[in-house]
């Protein structure tokens, strides 16, 4: 595709000027956000935080605006969030077993940090169309976006292996997997229950939302520890092929 | 035949309202706003979706009750002692005060959202978003239009596995888990292999080959126009009775609330009025509807 490595020849300075200014400008936002919740005084802190929430992901989707992506990598990244959002469905006799986590993980590993945030918060937000949006929404796309980034990373730099696992590696992941869920996505979305629930941020409060969050994520961490050892080996063969076969990116 | 005028105005103007409804109602503290909030989203909800609203009233009705005796049981903070309970802990009237106020709260940013769902529905919301981020509304569309298709694929799959003895109603929680993520296994292999047959054809019909273009099924219409300037004045009313500090309160330990005063009552006005206009449009589209058609 010669049209398409001319338009991209000086894209890297483009890019990392382009990169900077949106930095800047979700910055001065946040900065403006901020100042005028001081201004409104009351219960303005809630509205703040989730909207500095939602701010700290534009970065994410401008990057994927700007990168054009290909048809293959769209249909891809739709098809994951949809299996994730789906995945509820194969368990439904199964009450709170959730794969959504370790299939927006498994993406992650085999398609980079970029897709995998994506594919985790769009998948967050189509579930969220599905049962429901609230004032949670911009937490839960965080949630499992990071989920997706952060073991894009992990997959990216070689700490997770993109094909081929073995029994001590799944066994890894699952553990890396239920720890994250536990430690990380759990408490960002019990952070949103105890803004939107609590009358009042006291240690009071702030013990009770966690723990009943706690034993939540741990079921949480126990399906997404399932799913990963059982399902990460074929499903990163699956997206293994389909990356050579169809030479996508990363 | 029911008509939703307050859904077909544009989706800026009704997505616009929805995020500053929830915003005020989180925001406010005093509670004859929250209360004006709570009732307000009500009455929207029973006006955009009919007689169905009542269940989802009712239910928030039982979730106040619950989150303000939660509320009121975590909070030993207050003055007034109601009574004493777990030998020792004081169950105060600020504290149940305050959690009311709260449960007040979450009811109705429930709520609007509940009527949020009714107006702007995901055709709707991916219009408002297809000119700015198109390739992450295209995304977001093509996932919620593959949801329904692999829930399908996924049964047909467990019905195939069901005939060969292998189903998921059977054997033990291990067995059966291990089978659910066989037929994940399954679902994906068959969705990856048309998501490459699907972009194939989205690229030989011509996706990315040049400016994305948009097809507009709303206008922004005189009537828009009418509603954003009414909300514009009324917003710019509550928000400035916010500002002053009007809408805050302060439960523990004692309850201040701020002092009444003209003024404030006419931006407590403005914040009902701004709140209301979902009620209003349909309330003025409905009546010549509802004249018309009884003539008939």
């Amino acid at each position: 595709m010669p049209q398409q490595m001319s338009a991209d020849s000086d894209a890297p300075r483009a890019g990392r000027a382009g990169r900077i200014l949106v930095w800047v400008l979700v910055l001065l936002a946040a900065a403006v956000t901020v100042g005028a919740g001081a201004l409104m005084r009351g219960r303005s802190y809630i509205v703040v935080s989730t909207l500095l929430v939602a701010y700290s992901m534009v970065p994410a989707f401008v990057s994927f605006e700007r990168r054009r992506p290909q048809a293959r990598e769209v249909v891809t990244i739709a098809v994951m969030c949809a299996l994730a959002v789906a995945a509820r469905a194969a368990f439904v006799w199964l009450p709170n077993f959730k794969p959504m986590a370790a299939i927006v993980m498994i993406t992650g590993v085999a398609l980079g940090a970029p897709a995998g945030f994506l594919t985790g918060s769009l998948a967050a937000l189509v579930s969220n169309f599905i049962f429901g949006q609230g004032p949670w929404t911009p937490w839960q796309m965080l949630s499992f976006g990071l989920c997706g980034a952060v073991f894009g990373l992990l997959g990216q730099c070689g700490a997770v292996p993109r094909r081929g696992l073995s029994w001590r590696a799944r066994a890894l992941l699952g553990v890396g997997g239920a720890a994250f869920v536990i430690v990380v996505a759990g408490p960002i979305l019990d952070t949103s229950s105890l803004l939107f629930m609590a009358s009042r941020i006291s240690w009071e409060s702030v013990a009770a939302v966690y723990a009943a969050g706690f034993l939540v994520n741990c079921l949480q961490g126990a399906a997404t520890f399932l799913t990963l050892f059982v399902l990460a080996d074929p499903l990163l063969e699956q997206l293994a092929r389909l990356r050579t076969k169809y030479a996508l990116s990363p | 035949m029911r008509r939703d005028a307050f859904g077909e105005l544009h989706p800026a103007v009704t997505f616009g309202f929805f995020m500053c409804a929830v915003i005020f109602s989180i925001i406010v503290q005093d509670p004859l706003w929250t209360g004006a909030s709570l009732v307000a989203s009500a009455l929207c909800l029973v006006s955009v979706r009919g007689r169905r609203a009542w269940r989802m009233v009712a239910a928030m009705a039982a979730a106040f009750v619950a989150i303000a005796a939660v509320n009121a049981l975590l909070n030993a903070h207050g003055s007034t002692v109601l009574f004493i309970y777990l030998g020792g802990r004081p169950f105060t009237l600020e504290a149940l005060l305050s959690g009311m106020q709260t449960a007040g709260m979450f009811a109705s940013v429930m709520l609007w959202f509940g009527s949020y769902a009714q107006v702007v529905t995901t055709d709707r919301f991916t219009y408002l978003f297809g000119n700015a981020a198109p390739a992450v509304t295209l995304t977001l569309t093509m996932a919620l239009r593959l949801v329904p298709t692999c829930l399908r694929r996924a049964r047909r799959i467990s019905a195939a596995r069901a005939g060969i003895g292998k189903s998921v109603s059977a054997g033990s929680a291990r067995a059966r888990a291990v089978s659910g993520l066989e037929i994940l296994n399954a679902l994906t292999a068959r969705s990856l292999e048309g998501a490459i047959i699907t972009a194939d054809s989205m690229r030989s019909r011509g996706y990315g080959s040049g400016a994305r273009t948009q097809m507009a099924c709303v206008r922004f219409s005189g009537r828009d126009a009418a509603v954003t300037a009414a909300g514009a004045v009324l917003f710019a009313g509550a928000a400035f009775g916010i500002a002053r500090g009007w809408a805050s309160a302060q439960f523990l330990p004692t309850v201040v609330l701020a002092p009444p005063s003209g003024a404030s009552a006419v931006t407590l006005a403005a914040f009902a009025g701004f709140l209301l206009i979902p009620v209003i449009v349909n309330a003025k589209e409905g009546s010549p509807w509802r004249s018309s058609s009884s003539r008939i």
